[in-house]
């Protein structure tokens, strides 16, 4: 029974063995077939590489034409390239390390950089390959070309590896020099920009300045015009039949009025610098603004014996645009042709008119423009001979602001003269603009009921003088000279119409406005907000904090009569 | 694991992967890295990932996959791993001896 059975057992065994022996047969067969793969890829030329293990690790042994590729590379890259052996002997050079240093590429094979660098330098180059066989280096040097001049460059030092050849420190270096020259003029460049850059944002800056300055001097200038102007007003009414005083009266008015142009002229032309105003534009025949103008040069001109002409076509001519303003364009040509204009002279006032646009021209024989200034004369502050005793006067601003208000009309504004003592001829071009379809109700100045008024003016002042002349217009006029006191004021009383001054100390108009707004009994009160600056946000300040209309310092009589009488004024 | 290696391997499993070693920018390396590419669009789109490993680069990954000359294939997924010496020009011949030919 146990051979049998020992004869059973061994057969599997055999069986197991065989199978073993088949399976490691197959392994290798095609361990075999691998290695006879490799042979064959080998022997036909199918491969470019082979890797080895060697004593510092893998290797990879590239065959001969394999390293073609990096040949071209390194000889096409824009970067200096060289194979440095021993202690500095370049052994390999590229072509542009050769021109870099404009020398033959023969010369440069063999030598040492130091060749090429200052004693200081030299010193730093050697110390940096000293170290970069311990790893990466970089130095910016100057190279002394081999044409005399210098070329700055950043020198970067790579240790080869050391098994691939030799050992220690005279393991090959390898070198790359980048040229700095493009980089470092950019960053030149670059500093040059920056500077132009802060000087421009300096000087826009310091003209930001100015125009907030003018903006400032123009309002303060403007603030004591208001009851000067009244009180004159007043003297008017009071002793206007005494004809020496009729005379000073009408002095005081003329010269006022001659400030607060000059002064409006101020404010507009720093308010055109910052691109602050506004055109109420409408459709106007020019017949109202060339009256307007001339009458505002009246007293100079009649002061100067001036004989002024105007010729105009018979035909209406419409313009489209800001009556007032275009009314101050014509009246600064027209007053800068008098003020240039000797006694005596004559002022030509000339409209002519084509289908699409009107011209109009100014001429005097005054002292002319000499041909240095003429391209300069709308300037700002630009003026033809500043003598010591400034016999001309003005401030060189008002042609100024006739260019720029011409031309935010979509006008040209010349200006031409034959030279100096031949006169000159300013010429407005505007587009002609098509009649209104519909005229109606002419400018009547309305009539005013009796009206209850409180004015409210830290200005003791302008608040007197203002509230003298509605009393003398027949209101019933009271004044406060501050917040408290008028809120003290409105609380037993119930005016019809509250002039608040905004630039009130403690409590300023529009938080003042705010309270009275909040007092039941005041709801049919209509509220004037009065202001210095007469800009768009501060209207519409003026309209969120509750006021019902918004008049500009100093308060001009016939629009406060328009408010007065209850008619709505366009505000904006 | 993370959900997304799981993930991962799960969608990628039945894909085949395939390692070409290449020596820089050796002519021969150029070609099989072109010729592979060109292979892989025409027969195998969508179905393989290849990754081309720089022997230059990644000596390490070359000895631990027994590389002895470049350019080699080496498809490691579907299981047995196969690898080929040389040129990679005949697709059909490539396919066949990876055991990919269908």
């Amino acid at each position: 029974m146990s051979t049998q059975s020992n004869y059973d057992t061994r057969a599997p065994d055999l069986e197991a063995r065989l199978r073993a022996k088949q399976v490691e047969c197959a392994s290798l067969k095609a361990r075999l077939e691998e290695a006879e793969a490799v042979l064959h890829a080998i022997r036909v030329g199918e491969i470019d590489a082979l890797m080895v293990a060697g004593a510092d690790g893998p290797q990879v042994f590239t065959l001969e034409g394999a390293d073609h590729p990096y040949r071209v590379m390194v000889e096409s890259m824009s970067e200096g390239a060289a194979t440095l052996i021993g202690d500095g002997t370049v052994a390999y050079a590229n072509a542009r390390l050769a021109s870099m240093l404009c020398v033959p590429l023969e010369r440069l094979l063999g030598g040492s950089l130091t060749e090429y660098l200052d004693a200081v330098d030299a010193e730093r180059f050697k110390r940096a390959c000293a170290a970069a066989h311990e790893g990466f280096q970089f130095e910016e040097m100057e190279l002394r070309c081999g044409d005399g001049t210098s070329l700055p460059a950043r020198i970067s030092l790579n240790p080869l590896p050391p098994s691939s050849q030799g050992n220690g420190a005279s393991a090959p270096l390898c070198l790359v020099a980048t040229d700095l020259t493009d980089s470092r003029r950019n960053a030149e460049l670059a500093a040059a920009i920056n500077d132009r850059l802060n000087a421009e944002a300096a000087l826009r800056e310091a003209s930001r300045h100015k125009d907030v300055f003018l903006a400032m001097l123009a309002h303060e200038l403007r603030n004591p015009l208001s009851p000067i102007r009244n009180a004159s007003a007043i003297l008017m009414r009071l002793v206007g039949s005494a004809p020496q005083a009729q005379a000073l009266i009408a002095m005081i008015t003329r010269q006022t009025d001659h400030l607060a142009r000059l002064v409006d002229d101020l404010l507009d032309v720093s308010r055109i610098a910052q691109n602050r105003i506004e055109l109420r534009k409408e459709t106007i025949e020019i017949g109202q603004i060339v009256d307007h103008a001339v009458e505002t040069v009246q007293p100079i001109m009649r002061e100067k014996s001036h004989q002024l002409r105007v010729n105009r076509p018979a035909e209406p001519l419409y313009i489209l645009g800001d009556r007032a303003r275009l009314a101050q364009c014509l009246s600064n040509l027209l007053h800068n042709a008098a003020k240039y204009t000797g006694a005596g002279g004559s002022i030509t006032l000339v409209i002519r008119a084509s289908d699409t646009e009107i011209d109009f021209e100014v001429h005097d024989n005054g002292s002319g423009i000499g041909r240095e200034l003429l391209p300069h004369v709308f300037e700002l502050f630009v003026q033809s001979e500043r003598t010591l005793d400034r016999a001309q006067g003005g401030l060189g601003i008002g042609l100024s602001l006739v260019k720029g208000l011409i031309e935010m009309h979509g006008g040209t504004v010349t200006a031409a003269s034959e030279g100096p003592q031949r006169g000159s001829t300013f010429t407005v071009r505007m587009p002609r603009a098509a009649p209104p379809v519909v005229v109606n109700g002419a400018d009547e100045p309305p009539s005013v009921p009796m009206r209850r008024v409180l004015i409210v003016d830290d200005n003791v002042d302008a608040a007197d003088s203002l509230a003298q002349l509605l009393k003398g217009n027949g209101h019933e006029v009271e004044t406060a000279y501050s917040a408290t006191a008028a809120l003290e004021r409105l609380g037993r009383c119930c005016p019809e119409f509250v002039l608040l001054d905004i630039g009130l100390p403690e409590l300023d108009g529009y938080q003042l406005a705010g309270r009275v707004r909040a007092l039941p009994h005041l709801r049919a009160t209509r509220l004037i907000a009065v202001t210095g600056y007469g800009q768009t946000e501060d209207r519409l300040r003026a309209r969120a904090a509750g006021f019902d209309d918004h008049l500009v310092k100093p308060v001009d009589l016939p629009a406060l009569d328009r408010i007065l009488a209850g008619a709505c004024v366009p505000s904006g | 694991m993370t959900q997304f290696d799981r993930a991962q391997r799960a969608a990628s499993s039945d894909r085949i992967h395939l390692h070409l070693y290449v020596a820089g920018l050796t002519p021969k390396s150029t070609r099989a890295v072109a010729d592979l590419n060109r292979l892989c669009e025409e027969h195998l789109a969508g179905r393989c990932c290849v990754e081309i490993i720089d022997i230059y680069q990644q000596p390490q990954r070359a000895v631990d996959a027994q590389i002895i000359a470049v350019p080699t294939l080496v498809k490691t997924e579907p299981a047995p791993t196969m690898r080929l010496i040389g040129k990679l020009t005949e697709s059909g011949q490539v396919l066949k001896s990876l055991g990919l030919a269908a």
